[in-house]
């Protein structure tokens, strides 16, 4: 759903006589907390078996590096009991997986252990629909003088679905997320679009569609709140996601255990 | 000489011119008994005879000592003669028994009351205008609306009517019981530049407090941003009252939120109170004539709000000539009219207002618009004496156009229907009724949908005031309203779109009150008021209204310790018009004054408050969305409670006034959110909110120099707001961990200088100056990255703050013709906002820079210096 504030603030931003500037302040550094960032992606006509999670610890606001957490046990397991071993690349916090098998509605657990403590967290993989076209228009922005591109896709109407999009081009550093649901769309084509200033003629856009279930749209949302800057509202504090450590609750972890399926598509800007 | 002292040589001259007419019944004290009198006090005049005669006096103490002239000049008198004089002039009696000369104040009981009105020139109040008995100390001043009462000595007696700058009159009322007196301004005191404005001297006596009062002309004179003179923001220079910072909507008084302020214009609620996100209030200040802004000890005839009543009063229209005045500034061009109609009978006004159409855009070539305007009119209509009808009305709205994209339109209606009457001397009423609404509207054109939200009132007000005795005063009443809301409505546009039409649950609901509010001078010193209001609120369907487990809509995940939406269980039909809900409470105000002396007065007040309707909001500052929501099954009742205890004096005869205050308040049931709410096109808005509460308190000082070339006043505030939402079982954690935590709205510091200076007639100066604590702020306490995106890690809630706040503005005014009273008369206004183009952190942003990839702190600075200059004429 589109948040109408943003819409507002957005347009005294644009045109006023105000302006922004890059201000020293001195920040505090929380302790090191264990981030867990596990997105199994299993893109529509692959065999899904090489999935990756990544272990990292939170850091200074101002550093450029995140810190890896290497020499963990990570495993997944599915209803079965089948076991997955996740292997650590050395020394770079990467854990991978050649031999997942993913299934639409199973449900898998995590286990992590890190320095004596475990974490584990479940989730169900969640199916998305297909990218049906896409469509580009130039007199898009709010001056009409940016290219949009908008991929459409066709809602289930049988359930309630949750959706995240993810954009990725050459000058954009970080990748662009959005999030969507049908709560006022049920069963309609729906769609999701993309437009950037720097947007230009022989761009490519890479963009990835998942399927996520609630709960990590609410997780997503909360971050995307956070990563915007925390200018208008009272940002959310220690966003937590469905991680758990059975050793020692207090001691928590970031990030999410989710399972999504996905359909991909490049597309290259007229 | 001051006219403090004219006065007073007037009063002795004319007291003496008294006495040879009235040699009365003092038998029995002799007249050939004389004494030489050294002027001073009541009690060294009765000490001096004493002194020098066999006669000895008895008496209160307290009743002697408050006078501290005794209006006696030096010279020889017989003791007839002095006693006669004190008599007259104090309303003394004396009884000679046995050389003992017994004395006592006059009882009033042979008195007979009038009541009446003050106007200025065209017709407006003048308040706080003196009306004295002549040959007398008996006196009284006007109240806001320009209204008196006061007991007369007999059918023969003289009233004085003065207000400084105006000529003052005098009357002799006969058998009249009621006056309505013009007073027309006296062009050489104006000639002298002594500029007093009364309404600015302390009230010492009156047991209200914790209220401050802006005329337009004062409004006027505080330079603002880019010329455009406006009311709410000239509130931010009073004490206890701030805001989120430049560009942003609402205030907040002693620590309370912008949704519990109760905005009234001419009687009528407001639920918006700005144009532009902000930029700009919803009043026009032409058509403005003054405002009081109740901070606390607020009396039971107003309610529905907990934390402060803004008190707004359109001009009356003027009933002696038609004139227009209007103005050209850099934002928008103004215009009024006003005359009387029916030979004098009736008078109307008519302001508008209109901002230009591409405010802040870029004039590209390209077709966007934003803009607002505004309408404010008033009609009355005298019957009789007896019979006024009054019509007030606004309409307002923000339009924005941009491109194909997106279009919004927005603002408040309203129209007031009064008719005051007077059922005979002593028992007056207002019978009001009342119609307000706001409505926003947005079009997204891209996304294929229209959306519209709106809340609606009708009201019915009935007030009386019941005047019982010269020192018990009763206002007494009932007001109703009904609410209609309307928390949205989502249409697709075009064939095309993905949207479902979407009605939210429209919700109705009815709030009567009953209110008694009695103002008792319990003795010369001592001033009471007390009231009690009783105030309901019924929920009414038609509405479906789910129900959960526990009855908890939201519920907490032990897990993550987080709180989630809850899953309703299923849901209870509600037929139209029955009940949902229904709550009630009892609020009793009370508000204590024990005059010192003359000048100098402690005071002491305590009111309950209960507010029934919520603003959703989660923002710094109110969004003009503008989502109220009422009180229900899932949704209690806000509830206040605060105390305050004040010292106010008068000093240097009145030139200067000092205000102390400390406050403190708790507010139960305050909403919180809980993390990441989508308050937006949201039915069950129940599953994301929190019942907290919230507190604060604090010291407020207004020190205010009334008279002279320079004129101002200086307001500090010392202050805390915190809010807090603690679990509801033991095992919850609340949120931030159920500990307080600063509101967004806490300022530990706030002054502000606010002043004005007439060098001559042609130039005036005015500036100010304002220092804020920085904004509580949540800085984040690292970073870490999930998807490939940086997170910088919140963990409490503001628990830092933004740089301090503080800017200095001037303006100068400049009249070419200032002694031109007919025709076209103008003048210029420039000034400068933020003189030293301080950076002021409306927000720090923490993002990675687009280029680099670098976590950033990024602050965006609102206005930087900003000259202006307008130009406002009348003829």
């Amino acid at each position: 759903m589109v948040s109408f504030k943003y819409i507002f603030l957005f347009i005294i931003l644009t045109g006023l006589v105000s302006c922004e500037d890059v201000v020293d302040m001195d920040l505090d550094t929380e302790e090191p907390r264990l981030v867990i960032d596990a997105g199994i992606e299993w893109e529509k006509g692959t065999d899904g078996k090489r999935q990756t999670i990544k272990l990292t610890t939170t850091t200074d606001y101002y550093s450029s590096e995140i810190p890896p957490v290497s020499n963990a046990e990570v495993y997944v397991t599915n209803s079965n009991g089948t076991v997955f071993d996740f292997v650590e690349t050395p020394g770079t916090g990467m854990y991978v997986c050649t031999g997942f098998v993913p299934v639409i509605g199973e449900t898998y657990t995590l286990t992590v252990t890190v320095d004596g403590e475990t974490y584990t967290a479940s989730e169900q993989l969640m199916s998305v629909p297909e990218i049906t076209r896409i469509e580009q228009e130039d007199d898009a922005g709010f001056l009409s003088d940016e290219i949009e591109v908008t991929f459409y896709y066709q809602d289930n109407p049988e359930e309630n679905n949750h959706y995240m999009s993810k954009f990725e081009t050459d000058f954009l550093i970080y990748p662009e997320y959005d999030i969507n649901d049908d709560k006022f769309t049920q069963g309609n084509e729906m769609f999701d679009s993309f437009s950037h200033e720097d947007l230009e003629t022989g761009d490519r856009l890479d963009i990835t569609f998942y399927g996520i279930s609630e709960r990590f749209d609410n997780y997503m949302s909360l971050i995307l709140e956070a990563t915007d800057g925390g200018s208008f509202s009272t940002p959310p504090a220690n966003v937590r996601g469905n991680l758990i450590n059975t050793t020692n609750e207090e001691n928590y972890a970031y990030g999410y255990f989710r399972l999504c399926e996905t359909d991909m598509r490049s597309y290259v800007v007229e | 000489m001051n006219s403090f002292c004219k006065r007073v040589c007037l009063f002795i001259f004319l007291t003496y011119s008294c006495i040879p007419a009235a040699i009365a019944q003092q038998n029995d004290i002799p007249d050939h008994v004389r004494v030489s009198i050294r002027p001073g006090s009541l009690r060294s005049v009765l000490d001096q005879v004493q002194q020098h005669t066999s006669y000895s006096f008895a008496y209160n103490n307290e009743e002697i000592a408050r006078v501290t002239d005794a209006g006696i000049k030096q010279g020889e008198y017989s003791l007839a003669e002095i006693l006669q004089a004190l008599e007259q002039k104090h309303r003394l009696d004396f009884q000679n028994r046995n050389g003992v000369i017994y004395v006592k104040q006059k009882k009033t009981g042979t008195s007979r009351e009038i009541k009446g009105r003050v106007l200025d020139e065209s017709g407006n109040p003048l308040p706080q205008a003196n009306i004295i008995e002549k040959g007398t100390s008996n006196g009284v001043v006007t109240d806001m609306n320009g209204n008196f009462r006061m007991k007369l000595s007999g059918a023969d007696a003289v009233i004085l009517i003065s207000y400084l700058g105006y000529l003052t009159r005098e009357i002799r009322p006969g058998n009249k019981t009621e006056l309505e007196v013009d007073l027309q301004p006296d062009a050489s005191v104006l000639d002298e530049v002594v500029v007093t404005d009364r309404r600015n001297i302390t009230e010492i006596k009156k047991p209200q407090m914790s209220v401050n009062r802006l005329s337009a002309e004062q409004i006027k004179r505080i330079p603002v941003v880019l010329g455009e003179s406006d009311p709410l923001k000239s509130l931010l220079q009073l004490p206890g009252v701030t805001n989120a910072g430049e560009a942003s909507s609402g205030f907040n008084v002693r620590g309370g939120a912008a949704d519990q302020n109760l905005i009234l214009l001419d009687g009528s609620p407001m639920f918006s109170d700005s144009h532009l996100f902000g930029f700009f209030s919803v009043f026009n200040a032409d058509a403005i004539s003054d405002m009081e802004l109740y901070k606390g000890g607020i009396p039971s005839s107003f309610g529905g709000r907990v934390s402060s009543v803004l008190d707004v009063h359109q001009k009356n229209g003027d009933y002696q000539d038609f004139h227009m005045n209007g103005g050209i500034g850099l934002i928008s061009s103004r215009l009024l009219a006003e005359g009387p109609y029916a030979k004098g009978k009736g008078s109307f006004l008519v302001a508008g207002r209109s901002s230009y159409a591409h405010l802040f855009l870029k004039l590209t070539d390209n077709d966007n618009s934003a803009y607002f305007y505004d309408l404010n009119t008033r009609l009355n209509y005298r019957f009789n004496e007896n019979n006024t009808l009054f019509l007030s009305g606004y309409f307002g709205r923000d339009i924005f156009d941009i491109g194909n994209n997106f279009s919004s339109s927005y603002g408040n209606t309203m129209l007031n229907l009064r008719w005051k009457h007077d059922f005979s001397n002593n028992v007056s009423s207002d019978l009001s009724l009342i119609y307000s609404d706001y409505r926003f509207g947005l079009e997204l054109e891209s996304r294929d949908f229209l959306w519209d939200n709106a809340i609606e009132s009708y009201s019915a007000k009935y007030d009386l005031r019941h005047y019982i005795s010269e020192n018990f005063n009763l206002h007494y009443g009932a007001h109703a309203t009904y609410y209609d809301f309307n928390p949205g409505t989502l249409k697709p546009s075009g064939e095309n779109s993905s949207i479902n039409f979407e009605q939210l649950d429209k919700k109705y609901a009815l709030e009567p009150a009953f209110y008694i509010d009695a103002e008792h001078e319990i003795s010369e010193k001592l001033s009471v008021r007390y009231g009690l209001r009783y105030s309901m609120f019924y929920r009414y369907g038609q509405e479906d209204i789910n129900r959960y487990e526990n009855d908890r809509a939201v519920v907490f995940n032990p897990d993550f310790g987080i709180y989630e939406e809850g899953t309703p269980i299923g849901s209870t039909h509600y037929g139209s018009g029955e009940s949902i809900a229904s709550f009630d409470n009892l609020e009793p105000r009370i508000g204590v004054s024990y005059v010192l002396n003359d000048n100098t007065s402690v005071k002491a007040s305590y009111n309950r408050m209960s507010q029934y309707l919520h603003l959703l909001s989660n923002t710094q500052s109110p969004t003009p969305v503008n989502i109220w929501t009422p009180s229900g099954p899932f949704i209690k009742p806000q509830l206040l409670d605060q105390v305050a205890l004040g010292y106010f004096r008068n000093f240097k005869e009145e030139a200067y006034s000092l205000e102390t205050e400390v406050f403190y308040k708790k507010v139960k049931n305050r909403i919180d959110y809980i993390d990441g709410a989508e308050l937006i096109a949201n039915n069950d808005i129940e599953q994301v909110i929190l019942n907290g509460e919230a507190r604060s308190y604090g010291l407020e000082i207004l020190l205010r120099k009334n008279t002279g070339r320079l004129t101002g006043w200086i307001a500090y505030t010392l202050s805390r707001a915190e809010q807090r939402t603690p679990g509801r079982t033991p095992e919850e954690t609340g949120i931030n961990n159920g500990d307080w935590y600063l509101s967004p709205y806490d300022k530990l510091h706030n002054l502000a200088i606010t002043g004005g200076y007439k060098l001559n007639d042609k130039w005036s100066f005015g500036g100010n100056f304002t220092f804020q604590t920085g904004q509580p702020y949540t800085f984040p306490k690292g970073q870490y990255e999930i998807g490939g995106i940086r997170v910088p890690n919140y963990t409490s809630r503001n628990e830092d703050r933004l740089p301090s706040y503080h800017h200095l503005d001037v303006s100068a005014t400049y009249t070419p013709k200032p002694h031109k009273k007919k025709g076209w008369q103008g003048e210029w206004v420039f000034s400068i906002y933020n003189l030293y183009s301080r950076k002021n952190s409306a927000s720090v942003s923490f993002r990675p820079n687009e280029d680099t990839g670098v976590n950033e702190a990024l602050r965006l600075s609102i206005f930087g210096i900003i000259p202006s200059v307008s130009y406002n004429f009348k003829f």
